[in-house]
């Protein structure tokens, strides 16, 4: 009889240490980006970390040793089974991993992604932390403002226009085509005097495939090619260098996404003449941010105020803050501190 | 000995006759094509690819592979970008001293783990690739080199014959170009002149043959990897230059790209022939190809359609004309 007892008293006592360590158990948000070590996700990483300790959840970031679909999609599957509380991914492939997305959703487990705002399907939030939009647009507005303090705008028209090029990527990577996309037919429809003279070069992941490109490019167009955009952060450095080998740093106008530490020196020259981004520390705080309310039961809607981010913008699945960093010169890519 | 010469003359000299006719279209096309300063770019440009090449070519005769040459070039360059940031290193000649011994002695690993396990260095060379790259993206997080010291990035700029075009822009013949030319006269001279040099033929063109005559196949196998870490490193010093920034993924993923080169230059994937011109030539094609691609205005979706064309075409006639010579060679 005494035995019995004890038994169950040792049985409740585990129970309700059990259930006390379950209820105070913080959420684990689980952060999957492209590829774990390199610059830009360790960047990520100090946003996460930042959130983890601010909304006091646990919340860390890993990733895959290659950029490639197939060892990300391994990782999700791993962190599924583990039953984590969201799973925030920067996608390889959105497209390989909507199966997955999709068994994590059945489970309840929150799925959140970045930089991946055209395949929402499977998931239950993209967060963006800049308007894609605008920052499609940005560049073509700064060339024509360049040519004009050039004092060259008047002459061009569309019979004899200014000519630019873009490189990207990759031809399948879906947000810089989309800015690429959105370059065009801003220009088309509001600087007609403005002509992409090729379409678009799959280099801006390599600086010496993006160099060798631009060097071809001026061989062939000449005076004609007027300005280089690279969607890419390794574009327009390559760009830089081919420009300044020709000694055109004054000819040629070149902007585009460039990782700030990178390319202060390019625009200290001059050879570079623009620049934007955004900060990855923001984008890894705020999808934590974004997960922490949705576990938390908040209902996410327009104007939602993200702590030193601004009021968000809802757009089907699309959560949106606008943080694009502008580096007009070196000091202000400086400034940014990454 | 001089049937193989023969082989690989006969090579070359069909590579130059297509690479004539591509010059011809491609001027036709677009005259900037044949400008100097086009050509001389093009040439600079790929100085980094010309120079592993020479070293595949070596490795391939031996009748062995190397696919680890593009981790062997990032770690190389990457020790340098450190040691010559971090010490403010002003004098290029010993930066350039940097990479050269790392790649001999990544090289003389791959060759002790070849010749030990008698594995086939397609695995061993794939694996190492792997530890290096792995071992190198641990150790420094994937961070980017830049802003290297002043006299590093002048010697980019070093050119050995320099004229003005009608712009007053400078270009000319850029000193990576000498040093990617000198590497394949080299090549040649010890292929063709040193004892060595007919060793890896021997051993790449029957292995059996060479043990049985008592060639020392260690030391053979260590020359050959060693010089492609050599070239190796000093290729990383070249892709440095070029490019003013040391990444530590920009040249890991072309081993394609080199072996492509070499294999269009006549190097045979079964060992036993090949030569430095053959290769040069071949690097060339590819250059030309795709620095027509740009100069013909086409669109950029067509550019891997073309390439890997091209490639699959003069690897077949290549191939075509190889057994043309082997059965003529049967009939004497």
């Amino acid at each position: 009889m005494k035995r019995t007892i004890l038994v169950g008293v040792v049985f409740l006592l585990s129970v309700l240490l059990f259930s006390v360590a379950w209820a105070q158990k913080p959420y684990e948000i689980a952060v999957v980006v492209k590829i774990a070590g390199i610059p830009w996700f360790n960047r990520m990483a100090e946003g996460v970390e930042q959130a983890a300790k601010e909304l006091g959840v646990n919340a860390y970031l890993v990733g895959p040793a290659t950029a490639d679909p197939a060892p990300q999609v391994q990782m999700v599957e791993d962190l599924v089974t583990r039953g984590v509380n969201a799973i925030c991914v920067v996608p390889n492939d959105a497209k390989a991993l909507a199966p997955v997305f999709q068994k994590a959703r059945e489970k309840g487990i929150v799925v959140i992604t970045h930089e991946s705002p055209f395949e929402t399907e499977a998931i239950d939030w993209d967060v963006e932390t800049i308007d894609s939009v605008q920052y499609g647009k940005n560049p073509i507005d700064v060339i024509v403002e360049k040519l004009k303090e050039a004092g060259e705008l008047e002459k061009y028209t569309p019979e004899n226009p200014a000519g630019f090029v873009m490189l990207v990527g990759s031809l399948t990577v879906p947000l810089h085509n989309f800015w690429a996309d959105t370059a065009l037919a801003y220009a088309k429809e509001k600087y007609p005097f403005l002509k992409e003279l090729t379409s678009r070069l799959p280099t801006a992941e390599s600086v010496e495939d993006s160099r060798a490109a631009v060097l071809d490019l001026i061989t062939t167009y000449g005076d004609q090619l007027k300005a280089v955009i690279g969607w890419g952060s390794l574009g327009p450095i390559g760009a830089a260098q081919a420009v300044a080998e020709k000694g055109m740093e004054d000819k040629i106008i070149v902007v585009g996404s460039a990782i700030p530490s990178t390319v202060a020196p390019y625009l200290k020259t001059g050879a570079v003449d623009w620049a934007q981004l955004w900060d990855p520390k923001d984008a890894g705080y705020a999808m934590v941010y974004i997960a922490k309310q949705i576990l938390d039961g908040a209902e996410i809607k327009e104007g939602m105020e993200i702590p030193g981010l601004g009021p968000i913008k809802v757009e089907g699945k699309v959560i949106s803050v606008n943080q694009i960093k502008l580096m007009p010169n070196a000091e202000a890519a400086e400034a940014l501190g990454f | 000995m001089a049937l193989l010469g023969r082989v690989a003359r006969s090579t070359e000299v069909y590579l130059v006759g297509v690479l004539l006719v591509l010059s011809v279209v491609l001027f036709l096309l677009n005259p900037k094509f044949a400008t100097l300063e086009n050509i001389f770019d093009v040439l600079r440009n790929n100085s980094f690819l010309g120079i592993v090449a020479l070293g595949e070519l070596v490795v391939l005769i031996s009748g062995g592979i190397d696919v680890s040459f593009t981790a062997i070039a990032t770690v190389a360059q990457y020790v340098m970008g450190v040691l010559i940031t971090r010490y403010a290193v002003e004098s290029v000649f010993l930066a350039f001293l940097i990479p050269i011994p790392i790649g001999i002695a990544l090289g003389a690993f791959n060759a002790f783990l070849v010749n030990r396990t008698r594995v086939h260095p397609v695995i061993i060379t794939i694996s190492n690739l792997n530890v290096f790259y792995g071992l190198l993206m641990v150790i420094s997080k994937g961070k980017w080199i830049y802003g290297f010291p002043a006299p590093f990035r002048d010697f980019a700029r070093l050119k050995v014959l320099t004229l003005v075009s009608e712009k007053g822009v400078d270009y000319g013949l850029s000193i990576f170009t000498v040093v990617w030319f000198l590497i394949a006269v080299v090549t040649w001279l010890i292929l063709q002149y040193l004892p060595i040099g007919r060793k890896i033929y021997a051993l790449g063109g029957n292995s059996e043959a060479a043990r049985r005559a008592g060639f020392d196949i260690f030391r053979i196998q260590l020359f050959v990897y060693c010089y492609i870490g050599f070239l190796s490193g000093l290729a990383g010093f070249v892709h440095a230059e070029l490019n003013q920034m040391i990444q530590p993924n920009a040249i890991v993923g072309r081993e394609l790209d080199v072996l492509a080169a070499a294999i269009l230059g006549g190097a045979s994937v079964f060992g036993g022939a090949g030569s430095p011109l053959g290769v040069v030539l071949g690097v060339l094609f590819i250059a030309f190809v795709k620095n027509g691609l740009i100069l013909m205005k086409a669109s950029a979706y067509w550019h891997q359609v073309i390439m890997g064309f091209i490639i699959v075409l003069a690897a077949t006639l290549s191939a075509y004309q190889q057994n043309l010579e082997r059965k003529r060679r049967k009939g004497v």
